[in-house]
């Protein structure tokens, strides 16, 4: 009989590695359908948007009570909110992260602070925007300019940019900091010749991926300084100015008669300005690592 | 091995030191005299607070929450407790070595410049002077040979042994008295082990050298005195081969003869 030779598989081997096939195909599965609902989005985008994106698409303002036309204003709008949101957000980000990643101890302040940082980050963003709107445009007086809403994009971004830059700033090992301790560097000079250096490519990750959820969210701009039309583009940062993300919202709901192609290549241009924003965030990445001396 | 009059020159000295971990206890006031120029080691079980003990002299302690410590430790007969001492210049001055090697993800050549840099205006230094510095310092460790051409490449790079070394290397441009080793071999084979316990050796005597260690064969072998700890306390401290050949205390010997740790 096979049964008494050495090595032979016996009846539970043979269960227990039908089961290491089964969970193994089980878990392979729901990893790949991952995929599916991101190439789905794209293929529908791409089928109904792609006839009306052209050029003179890109680069117009809407026409004809938003029938027809580009959405050129909504791109400079949206550059605009996403760069002035992240011009505040991503340095006091950083430095809070900074402190209390490297200064801070932990003690019932810290713990304060840390909480409010959590619960900050789970703020629905609708709640952002009338926070937005009492806070910025009516308290401060900075009316519905880019820079109210701006501000209210910052306050929304702000916890993930201080979370993800803390988790960047502690994954420097341990024993680089002990290194700069027993030679007498100041905190300060551990962080700036040791610490930054090597979690630079972490921070710049995180904050990088806050602008697409910066570029996406509607709410928060509705109120604050995303205008439903413009006939001219934001001189200033007190002025309004449209948004992509507004304007899809206000093509596919708000308006009668609008061509089935136009808001899918909105959502296209959205989408791809998004995805580019991560492409160059990559790049920047592998470039910063190969630039380094070490 | 001791170098003769040195007996009279103590360079650190401990009185009733004691230090806690939140509300445990781990040194239960330490008496001791580290004498100049000599390797005292430092023995014991795991636990037993050698390791506290050693990072006691340059503070670094501190630097891990809750750690509170009481009593006195003089170095070059200044309590380094004291409020106005400068922990910056103390620690140029009692310099330390770990036990796994950790150089900087830098190049050979910034990382022993890195102290000096970091300590030196920079309107003393130049091409000159680092130069210098860097090669007096790798000539000290007997790595001067081997990195000369190699001084740009990334120490993360070296051998084990080369980098140990590497970090002994970097403290000394900082004119360090004291380099306090926390078992500075335990991660390397044998012949690297051999390699740095000769540069041990040689750096003591301008150095005055303290080396925990898990090992009694490597005690024996580089350590002028030794420091038999338990529990927190010294149980006795003499010249290593009176502490190999006739220990005083029963405990010393059982844990000599390996009956515990």
């Amino acid at each position: 009989m096979n049964a008494a030779l050495p090595f032979s598989t016996t009846d539970v081997t043979r269960t227990n590695r039908r089961r290491e096939s089964i969970v193994r195909a089980l878990l392979g599965i729901v990893t790949a359908l991952l995929v599916l609902p991101l190439l789905a989005i794209l293929a529908l985008l791409v089928k109904h948007g792609a006839p009306a994106l052209t050029l003179d698409f890109l680069l117009s303002s809407p026409a004809a009570g938003m029938t027809a036309g580009g959405i050129f204003p909504a791109i400079v709008g949206t550059l605009w909110l996403v760069g002035v949101s992240l011009a505040i957000a991503a340095p006091i980000g950083v430095l809070a992260a900074i402190y209390l990643n490297e200064y801070a101890g932990d003690h019932w302040g810290t713990r304060i602070v840390n909480l409010a940082i959590v619960n900050l980050a789970g703020v629905p963003s609708i709640v952002h925007a009338l926070f937005g709107v009492g806070a910025f445009v009516l308290f401060l007086h900075l009316g519905t300019s880019i820079l109210s809403a701006s501000l209210t994009l910052a306050i929304m971004t702000l916890p993930v940019i201080i979370a993800s830059t803390k988790e960047a700033l502690a994954a420097v090992p341990m024993s680089f900091r002990q290194a700069c301790w027993v030679l007498g560097a100041s905190r300060w000079q551990t962080i700036r010749y040791v610490v930054l250096p090597n979690s630079i490519q972490g921070i710049l990750t995180g904050v990088i991926l806050q602008v697409s959820r910066a570029a996406g969210e509607t709410a928060p701009v509705m109120f604050t300084g995303a205008a439903f039309y413009l006939p001219f583009l934001p001189q200033s940062v007190n002025d309004q100015c449209m948004a992509l993300s507004m304007h899809l919202f206000t093509l596919s709901t708000q308006v009668p008669g609008v061509p089935e192609a136009l808001p899918y290549a909105t959502a296209l241009v959205l989408v791809g300005l998004v995805m580019s924003v991560n492409l160059t965030s990559i790049l920047l990445r592998s470039y910063l690592r190969s630039r380094r001396r070490w | 091995m001791q170098a003769p009059g040195s007996e009279t020159q103590p360079v650190i000295v401990t009185r009733a030191l004691r230090l806690s971990y939140g509300p445990h206890e781990a040194l239960h006031g330490i008496d001791l005299t580290v004498r100049r120029g000599l390797i005292t080691g430092l023995i014991g079980p795991s636990g037993c607070g050698k390791s506290t003990l050693l990072r006691c002299f340059n503070r670094i302690n501190e630097r891990y929450d809750n750690v509170t410590t009481s009593g006195e430790v003089m170095i070059h007969a200044r309590n380094i407790y004291d409020p106005d001492v400068d922990l910056i210049e103390l620690r140029k001055s009692v310099g330390m070595v770990f036990q796994r090697p950790n150089p900087l993800p830098i190049s050979v050549r910034d990382n022993v410049l890195y102290g000096f840099r970091l300590h030196t205006a920079s309107k003393q230094r130049n091409r000159e002077t680092e130069g210098c510095e860097l090669e007096s310092a790798l000539r000290a460790v007997q790595l001067w040979d081997d990195l000369k051409d190699r001084l740009g490449e990334r120490a993360t790079h070296l051998q084990l042994e080369q980098q140990q070394k590497l970090c002994i290397a970097r403290l000394l441009p900082l004119k360090p008295s004291v380099i306090l080793m926390d078992e500075p071999c335990s991660t390397l084979d044998p012949n690297a082990t051999e390699a740095v316990e000769e540069l041990m050796r040689t750096l003591a005597g301008p150095y005055t050298i303290v080396v925990v260690t898990h090992n009694m064969a490597q005690a024996r072998r580089i350590s002028d005195e030794c420091v038999f700890m338990l529990l927190g306390e010294i149980v006795e401290h003499r010249r290593t081969e009176d502490i190999f050949i006739a220990p005083h205390d029963k405990r010393t010997a059982d844990y000599i003869e390996g009956r515990f740790g």
